[in-house]
């Protein structure tokens, strides 16, 4: 698991001149200096703005792209301010759509059940909810500073796991009463801003403390997130904040190239999947089984080709959402490194966790490997490190997905909801696995070998690595993990009976 | 902190850069992770050689890459670990 991505990942701090000829100036425009010049003036700052909410807006409505662009424009350019202009920023989004990340779509369902249909009932649950979570945050943090010698300062996500825990036994308890949807709201958006919340309690034991509201406004903060957070905490960003208006025109161009992209990206996608999908008929993943499951005939290549696509859908899709989001945070000023980059060129497993979902690996690196590996088998180097890789991978992993649904257990039960997560529980495990035995073989790069076996050896062993396991780690949980098993059996060449 | 123990610090780390990048010349305050010039593996060796060289014990603290990122950085985070009672960090020597 590896802290760092490349730096030519990150954005340079200052622009090196170039004298690169036409359309390559064009894709290196960071690097030119008339550019970067030109980007530092009022005319270069409102182009650069208006770009960024033009390109937000073929893909948002305007309640999301409007104040997102203009909370960037702040943001970038009353420098002095930033860190509080993205708490404002970042709440302004949420009044506007406190369900803009968290649907609560179960909650809705109960609500339903209950016999409580008023269109305002859910956001004004969600506003609730949220509010509760940003209030149990602030006490923590305010714990966290007045106990900072006791064990559990030292340990956010067992102090914050415990209470999501309780919770959730709660919730379960008084499913089907009022008061079971309050608690459920809760539990769920707590689960949303978890690992948020564990930044931010681990921050808080940094050099450099910041207030309440800046750790608030980083909670899923305005330029978009997942359940992990791009740019992870307060202490983590303020490393990569431009400090002069040329790294800040520098990052805003990186930015606005890596919005483009991935536009051309999204095209890319759809193309694909038209050509493939519609025009050759391959079917997707899911589809793939349920036609082994009918009894349908088709040929184990097109269940390799099944794979390949949803694969390489699911790639794009990582890189779309990605570097919306990276490119956003370089907009407003913030000099990320991307959350994917190049993870075709991956020479092991836990490189290409590095390259291909940056963010989540660190999450899982500093909240699982390092805790594990400070602590655990010291004096058994070798089982040290497997280990510590095998909690983040494994176990870090599972935990982390099966708090980002626990709304399955309001749909169908704990048992449901379990024997659903038993193929990405095998996903875990066979991850863990390869990762920590890949890290436990690492070895120096001796770069001068033959290409073959420097590049093309090793990149195709973790792909074909990654393309079969993608077989357990499909996110469809109505797949049991014998039909997945079935499937990969007929498309290495079993036969198609039962 | 002794100029031997920087000296030391400085030593090891040369190795992991020169092993990584193969490049050896970078200075005291040269970022080492977020510049990407040294990888995880290279900090889990950092983590293992500060804890048998210096008898740092992490069980206990914040650890974040960020406060080993520079020779610098380093030398500062365990400098008052090899203090006797030092702020209530155990310290082996």
């Amino acid at each position: 698991m590896s802290a760092t991505l490349t730096s030519s990942a990150a954005v340079p701090a200052k622009a090196p001149e170039s004298g690169q000829p036409g359309i390559r100036r064009l894709f290196a425009m960071e690097a030119n200096a008339r550019i970067v010049e030109f980007a530092r003036t009022t005319l270069g700052r409102l182009l650069i703005i208006l770009g960024f909410g033009t390109l937000l807006s073929l893909q948002y409505s305007w309640r999301y792209w409007l104040p997102v662009m203009l909370g960037a424009a702040a943001c970038a350019y009353v420098a002095e301010h930033r860190m509080k202009l993205v708490a404002l920023s970042t709440f302004a989004v949420l009044a506007l759509d406190p369900l803009w990340f968290n649907s609560l779509d179960a909650v809705k369902g109960l609500a339903k059940n209950a016999g409580i249909e008023h269109p305002k009932a859910v956001p004004f649950l969600g506003y609730g909810a949220t509010l509760s979570v940003f209030g149990l945050a602030t006490a923590l943090l305010a714990l966290r500073q007045r106990f900072s010698d006791s064990k559990l300062a030292h340990r956010p996500v067992l102090l914050l796991l415990g209470i999501f825990s309780l919770l959730v036994a709660a919730a379960t308890a008084t499913t089907g009463h009022v008061e079971g949807i309050a608690l459920w709201a809760l539990a769920m958006t707590l689960g949303a801003y978890f690992w948020f919340i564990c930044y931010a309690l681990h921050d808080q034991g940094s050099r450099k403390p910041v207030s309440v509201v800046e750790h608030l406004g980083l909670f899923r903060p305005f330029w978009g997130s997942t359940s992990v957070s791009f740019g992870k905490g307060a202490a983590y960003l303020a490393r990569f904040e431009a400090r002069t208006a040329e790294e800040l025109a520098v990052t805003q161009l990186k930015g606005l190239k890596l919005l483009l992209w991935a536009r051309v990206l999204l095209y890319a996608r759809e193309a694909w999947s038209t050509l493939v999908h519609q025009e050759l008929g391959i079917p997707w993943f899911a589809e793939a089984i349920a036609w082994l499951t009918g009894g349908r005939s088709f040929s184990p290549w097109t269940g390799w080709a099944s794979l390949v696509l949803s694969s390489v859908d699911l790639a794009l899709g990582m890189a779309i959402f990605s570097h919306t989001i990276i490119g956003s945070a370089r907009i407003a000023g913030f000099r990320l490194p991307r959350n994917m980059w190049r993870p075709l060129e991956a020479r092991s497993l836990a490189e290409f966790w590095n390259r291909y979902y940056f963010y989540f690996k660190e999450l899982l690196v500093d909240f699982f490997f390092y805790p594990t590996f400070l602590r655990c088998f010291k004096r058994h180097p070798r089982l040290r490190l497997f280990f510590a890789t095998f909690m983040a991978a494994g176990v870090g992993n599972a935990l982390f997905h099966f708090m980002r649904e626990i709304d399955e257990v309001i749909k169908h039960g704990w048992y449901g909801a379990v024997a659903g997560y038993q193929s990405y529980l095998f996903y875990c495990l066979v991850l863990a696995l390869g990762v920590g035995i890949s890290q436990s073989r690492q070895r120096k790069s001796r770069p001068g070998g033959s290409f073959v076996r420097h590049w093309v050896l090793p990149c195709t062993g973790v792909w074909f690595f990654f393309l079969v396991l993608y077989v357990f780690g499909h996110e469809d949980r109505t797949l049991s993990l014998s039909e997945r098993f079935r499937f990969l059996f007929f498309i290495c060449g079993g036969t198609h009976e039962r | 902190m002794s100029g031997d123990a920087k000296q030391r610090i400085r030593g090891f780390i040369a190795g992991l850069v020169e092993g990584h990048a193969g490049n050896t010349v970078f200075s005291d305050s040269e970022s080492l992770f977020q510049s990407g010039r040294l990888d995880s593996m290279s900090a889990v060796e950092l983590v293992t050689f500060l804890e048998t060289e210096f008898g740092i014990d992490f069980a206990n603290v914040d650890f974040d890459i960020a406060m080993l990122d520079s020779v610098d950085l380093i030398e500062g985070f365990v400098a008052p670990m090899l203090r006797p009672a030092a702020g209530g960090m155990s310290a082996r020597r």
